[in-house]
Parts: structure tokens; sequence; C-alpha cells
């Protein structure tokens, strides 16, 4: 099944504005009752205000020791987005993470760090990784993105709506979704990642007609 | 930290010993009179053994009006790889032995022009060399720090 899919442009945002109030600004006509309210999760991030500049950070001995593990191309690479994962999970979830992913690894199973060191071990992205002027920052996962989606659902008037981690590699992932919402669905619908290259340009996409009439 | 010991770390080499040439560009035709555009180009290497990101790069020019005022120069520095219309820098990524050039650009303007057409060549003519500083604040797998180095310009 097809779905037409509505990306809505926006200003850049920031922690100075609320992202439901956003949406319902720049996309409320486009919005209909049938409709799935997909947000980009780094733009919820930010308008929660939790990106942070590394100067605002301060890693601890083990931030700058784990750090050092990962490769460099990692958003946990640097002591300051470790810090801020240990900030998230704390520092012996991070820890236990690091040698529960070392041992699996040498059994050849990957990625047992990621699911170990909590829920934002995957979602942190480093500096350079959003558009400015959020490209000095350090942003992390958005918080509660149930709520948010709930709160969008309400506000808009929307059959539902979700936070997505959508990439150009084909990577789709739907951190929290309203009541109702299919986020495995919505994660192959928006597979082709319709927030484009820079999600803050167009940071929201409506799934027309999610639900047939 | 002893970490850096055994893995090293990005390390930024600002070379404007051997490029601090001011090359003039053209401007708006307009205000040609009573500005005139510059660039220096200022090439930077990472010379560590990591992964560096410069965050933030920015100039400031050392022209008091105590030593000279005839002349204003406004300035922004930006990466020849990234160019921008705004005075922002974007961070960016420098793999370890990799290198990439800064541009200063400088906008020198006439303060007390009164519409003779060579006051702002004869202003520039007799502006003395001063110094500009460059700093750039990087991070490799450490702590983040400043990279600072000084040049003196001479216009004319």
């Amino acid at each position: 099944m097809s779905y037409e899919i509505i990306p809505i442009k926006t200003n850049i945002l920031t922690h100075h504005d609320d992202i439901v109030d956003a949406i319902v600004k720049y996309g409320g006509d486009s919005i209909g009752p049938h409709d799935v309210v997909c947000v980009a999760e780094s733009v919820v991030a930010i308008t929660q205000g939790t990106a942070l500049r590394c100067d605002q950070i301060r890693p601890g001995f083990w931030a700058f020791a784990i750090s050092r593990l990962f490769p460099a191309k990692g958003s946990i690479s640097s002591p300051y987005s470790m810090q801020m994962l240990m900030n998230y999970s704390g520092t012996l979830r991070v820890m236990a993470g690091v040698v529960l992913g070392t041992l699996a690894k040498c059994v050849g199973v990957a990625g047992v760090f990621y699911r170990t060191a909590g829920y934002q071990a995957r979602l942190i992205d480093d500096v350079t990784g959003t558009m400015p002027p959020f490209d000095k920052h350090i942003v992390p996962g958005p918080e509660d993105p149930v709520g948010v989606s709930e709160r969008i659902k309400a506000a808009t008037g929307a059959f539902g709506a979700c936070v997505a981690d959508v990439n150009d590699l084909k990577r789709s992932h739907i951190l929290g979704t309203s009541t109702g919402v299919d986020g495995a669905l919505v994660a192959q619908i928006l597979i082709d990642n319709p927030f484009g290259n820079d999600s803050q340009k167009t940071p929201i996409c409506i799934i027309k007609n999610y639900v047939k009439e | 930290m002893f970490i850096d010991l055994f893995f090293g770390d990005a390390k930024l080499k600002l070379d404007v010993a051997s490029h601090s040439k001011p090359v003039a560009v053209p401007g708006d035709s307009a205000h040609k009179n009573f500005v005139q555009n510059y660039e220096v180009t200022i090439p930077y290497k990472n010379v560590g053994s990591q992964e560096l990101t410069i965050l933030d790069a920015w100039a400031r020019v050392y022209l008091p009006d105590e030593q000279y005022a005839e002349l204003t120069i406004s300035h922004h520095l930006q990466d020849s790889s990234k160019p921008r219309k705004d005075d922002y820098f974007e961070a960016m990524l420098m793999p370890a032995g990799k290198g990439g050039q800064l541009v200063l650009k400088l906008q020198v303007i006439a303060r007390n022009y009164t519409g003779a057409e060579d006051e702002l060549a004869k202003a520039i003519a007799a502006c003395p060399e001063f110094d500009v500083a460059v700093y750039a604040e990087c991070r490799g797998r450490g702590r983040i720090f400043v990279e600072k180095d000084i040049f003196t310009l001479k216009l004319n």
C-alpha cells in the first residue's frame, strides 16, 4: 500500500520553540483527521532544550577513558558525548554496557553495548551532526517521545503522531507513537527519509490518509 | 591525560608565517571609492594522530584608532571548503594528516571619506602594518582547546 507523504518546511526551530505549537503553526492546515504527523527526533530534542555545547559538559575520567574505546567516527567517541550518555544512563550502566558489549563481540554478537547502555546510546548526535546553528552542539534523543506524540495528536486533531529517527542510509526507527499508530508500519513508510538530507529544514512530515476513509 | 600518550590526539597547525599577503578582490563597484575588499589565505593541517573537529574559528584585527584612525576594517573568517555569505563558521571535521585553508575576508572602509577618488588609496597606502590573530576552537579525542596564531599584515 502506498501513502502520500507531505514534508512541511519550517523556520529553524530552537529551544525557544515548542514543537507542538510549531507543528500547528506550519502544518496545521495540511493535517486531517486520518493523517499521522511525524516529527524528526533531533528537532524534538532541540526544542526540549537538551542539546548542549561541549563547554556546557564536564567530562569525567571515565568519559575520557571509555570514549577512547569507540571508533572516531562514532557519536560517542568524544569524552563530551560520552559524558552526556553517562549523565542520562549512569556511569555504571555505560561501563556495564562496555563490558557486556566487549564479551558479546568476542563471540560474534554485535550491538550489545547499544542495547545495554540505555535509550540515549544510539541516539546521541555528536557535533557536526546537525545543521547550523546546532552544528556545535551534542544533540541527545528526545525525552518522552510518546508523550510528545500524544500532545501533537491532541493539538492537531490528527489520527496520530510519532517521533522518528530516519536517515538517508535507509535507517528508520520510531521512538514513540500516540495510541493507535503502528510504529513498524510508519518506520517502513518513512524508509526513504521524506525529511530530506537535513531534517531541520523539513522536520515535520504528514502521512496522508494513514487510516483510509 | 595519560590516554593521549597511548592513542595520541588531534592537533591543529595554522600556517600563518608565509601566507600573510592580502589579495585585493573586487567588491561592489558603487562603493569602490571608499571600500576595498581583501582576502588572506591561511593554510592549516591536522598534524595529530586523531580526527580533528574545528568547532569555531574567528579572527581579531589589531588596528586600534590609537594607531590609525583613517580606516575601519571589518572581517570574517571562513573555511574555503564551506563558503558562506554570513559571518558563521560551520563546525567541520578534518582527518588526521589532512588540511585545508581558512580565508580571512577583510573589508576596508575609508572612515573619513569626503568624495575624492583617491582618498581610499591614500588611506591604505598610509596604513601601517598591523597584527591579526586567528583563533580556532578545536576538539580531538580529549578536551576542547583553542589554537591561536598571530601574523602581521600590510595592506599596501
